[in-house]
């Protein structure tokens, strides 16, 4: 079953293409990486697929659904935004933030109870910060705000997760412990991932396919686009190394601006 | 004067009082955190210049200032929706606007009398009881709806993006939002006065947020300053016999400061 089209999509700003004439489909199990310079369009990307912006030419459906229309699609995706702090003095502590993660299931007037506490402690641990539970969500660090929007976002048992560089500004340890929890999830699930990034190198086993934004050039299909050296010298302009280790490929981007 | 209806005015006051105590710092807490609160002044000058065009058309004033502000609302909520204006810029100008034409009405209908400043400085004294029924109803709308619509309302106000990508119809809500915002200023403008609105509506919502991080620990401090400010405020004006829409501010302004000094977000 596809999952998510993207047909023939033009994306931008003010009339202005950021990416275009891009296709796409993602089918369940499918893990799909999204990788590129920076303002090449990835999070436009993904906020076209979440119906956040529209599209100048082409079409997106996501469970079958046209995303312009405002259908049940939105609430069976679970995103997590692109890094940006919040308002250190925002009144919300962790436990609140990761209950929004529920309100789609309450529906109207229901406020969240004790179930719904507890499932957002047990995501909470898994992420091992539930003793930041009751902590102001603005005082922490850009990792630990990360988790905690990773955990809203498994919250509701998403059929498709959407991830805008979720590592980025997570120590190594915890890096480990996100993609450790993100392949679980995939795992047990099957539900399709898309993961922006810049390092692809830690979900290197887990990618599928991948998309290649460049400027004015992309990339969509199986994950040996990703080795292609002259596919990622037109996306980066200029020349990108893969070594084999262990029997393993890595690829060395030098593109690791969040690091 | 009978000394019985001297009471009634005095009753009609506390009343009046409590419930904008209330309805101003309830709207207050949800401006505060959405960092919209200057949209309360704007729409507190905007209602000016409807009370001005009201006296000069000989037409009741506060229908005047309710369709100037729920026109002027819908139109700084237009201009935010599109992303062509921010909130500050739109509601400068039109911030400016009204009070130009406010002016300009006042000049031409050469009514400076004390009707006018009536509802730039606010007199409590002369609340009547259809007054109060107006703001009791009010404030059980308001209170119907922040309740009703909580969950939504804290998310995109924590997460405006989150809020819409999870299925919250935000451009509906914060109209709803401006509109709550805009009733409760307007329905304040008698009581308090165009001048003063603003400092009951920001005043205990900053206070409150100066003390917590529980959204709704906040409301409910907020709720608590906004009762001790008004009442307060009017036992104070009655007292000592200056008008009450000064020591209402006066008073909330030193809850502030007090938070503010007692903050646990010092330091950023
Ligand atoms: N709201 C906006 N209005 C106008 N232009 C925008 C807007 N958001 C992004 N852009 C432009 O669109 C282009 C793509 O932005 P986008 O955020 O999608 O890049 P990205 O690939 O996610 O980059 P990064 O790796 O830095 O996250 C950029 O050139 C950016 O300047
Ligand atoms: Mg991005």
């Amino acid at each position: 079953m596809k999952i998510i089209e993207v047909k023939d999509v033009s994306l931008g700003y003010n009339g202005k293409a950021v990416v275009e004439g891009l296709s796409f489909d993602v089918e369940e199990k499918d893990f799909w990486t999204i990788v590129g310079p920076n303002g090449t369009g990835k999070t436009t990307l993904i906020k076209a697929i979440l119906g956040l912006i529209k599209p100048i030419k082409g079409k997106i459906l996501v469970f079958g659904c046209p995303v312009q229309k405002v259908c049940r699609h939105r609430k069976m995706i679970g995103y997590v935004p692109q890094m940006e702090k919040f308002d250190p003095n925002f009144p919300a502590r962790v436990m609140d933030v990761v209950l929004t993660g529920s309100y789609n299931k309450l529906g109207a007037f229901k406020m969240p109870g004790k179930k719904e506490r507890e499932r957002a402690l047990e995501l909470l641990r898994w992420l091992g910060m539930e003793e930041l539970a009751d902590h102001p969500i603005g005082k922490l660090s850009g990792g630990q705000q990360r988790k905690a929007l990773l955990a809203r976002a498994l919250f509701a048992e998403p059929r498709a997760l959407i991830l805008d560089e979720p590592t980025s500004g997570v120590d190594i340890v915890s890096q480990e412990k996100l993609i450790e929890l993100i392949e679980k999830v995939y795992r047990e699930k099957g539900l399709p991932v898309l993961f922006v990034t810049h390092n692809v190198n830690p979900i290197l086993h887990l990618i599928t396919n991948a998309v290649l934004l460049g400027f004015g050039k992309h990339a969509a299909g199986s994950r040996e686009i990703l080795f292609d050296r002259k596919i990622l010298r037109e996306i980066y302009g200029k020349e990108i190394e893969i070594v084999s280790q262990e029997g393993r490929k890595y690829i060395i981007t030098g593109d690791y601006h969040h690091a | 004067m009978p000394e019985i209806l001297k009471l009634g005015i005095i009753q009609r006051a506390l009343f009046a009082s409590l419930l904008v105590g209330l309805i101003l710092p309830l709207s207050g807490s949800f401006a505060v955190v959405r960092k919209s609160a200057f949209l309360g002044a704007g729409v507190a000058h905007i209602a000016f210049s409807g009370v001005a065009f009201g006296l000069m058309i000989s037409s009741p004033p506060i229908l005047w200032a309710f369709i100037f502000s729920v026109l002027a609302s819908v139109l700084i909520w237009h201009g935010g929706k599109s992303k062509r204006m921010d909130y500050d810029l739109s509601i400068g100008i039109l911030f400016s606007l009204a009070m130009a034409l406010g002016i300009l009405f006042l000049g031409i209908s050469k009514k400076y009398g004390s009707e006018a400043l009536g509802y730039l400085f606010g007199n409590i004294l002369t609340t009547t009881k259809g007054d109060i029924y107006t703001l009791a109803v009010l404030l059980l709308l308001l209170l119907i709806f922040y309740l009703a619509f909580y969950k939504e309302l804290f998310f995109m106000s924590f997460n405006e993006e989150l809020a819409e990508a999870s299925g919250i119809n935000v451009s509906v809500f914060s109209l709803l939002l401006l509109l709550s915002m805009t009733l409760s200023v307007v329905a304040s403008l008698k009581a308090v006065g165009a001048l003063l609105v603003f400092g009951l509506l920001v005043m205990p919502a900053a206070a409150a947020y100066q003390l917590t991080y529980d959204f709704k620990k906040m409301i409910t401090l907020s709720l608590l300053f906004g009762l001790i400010s008004s009442i307060g405020g009017i036992a104070i004006s009655i007292f000592i016999d200056v008008p009450s829409g000064a020591t209402i501010v006066l008073l909330a302004f030193a809850i502030f400061l007090l938070s503010f000094l007692f903050s646990r977000k010092k330091g950023g």
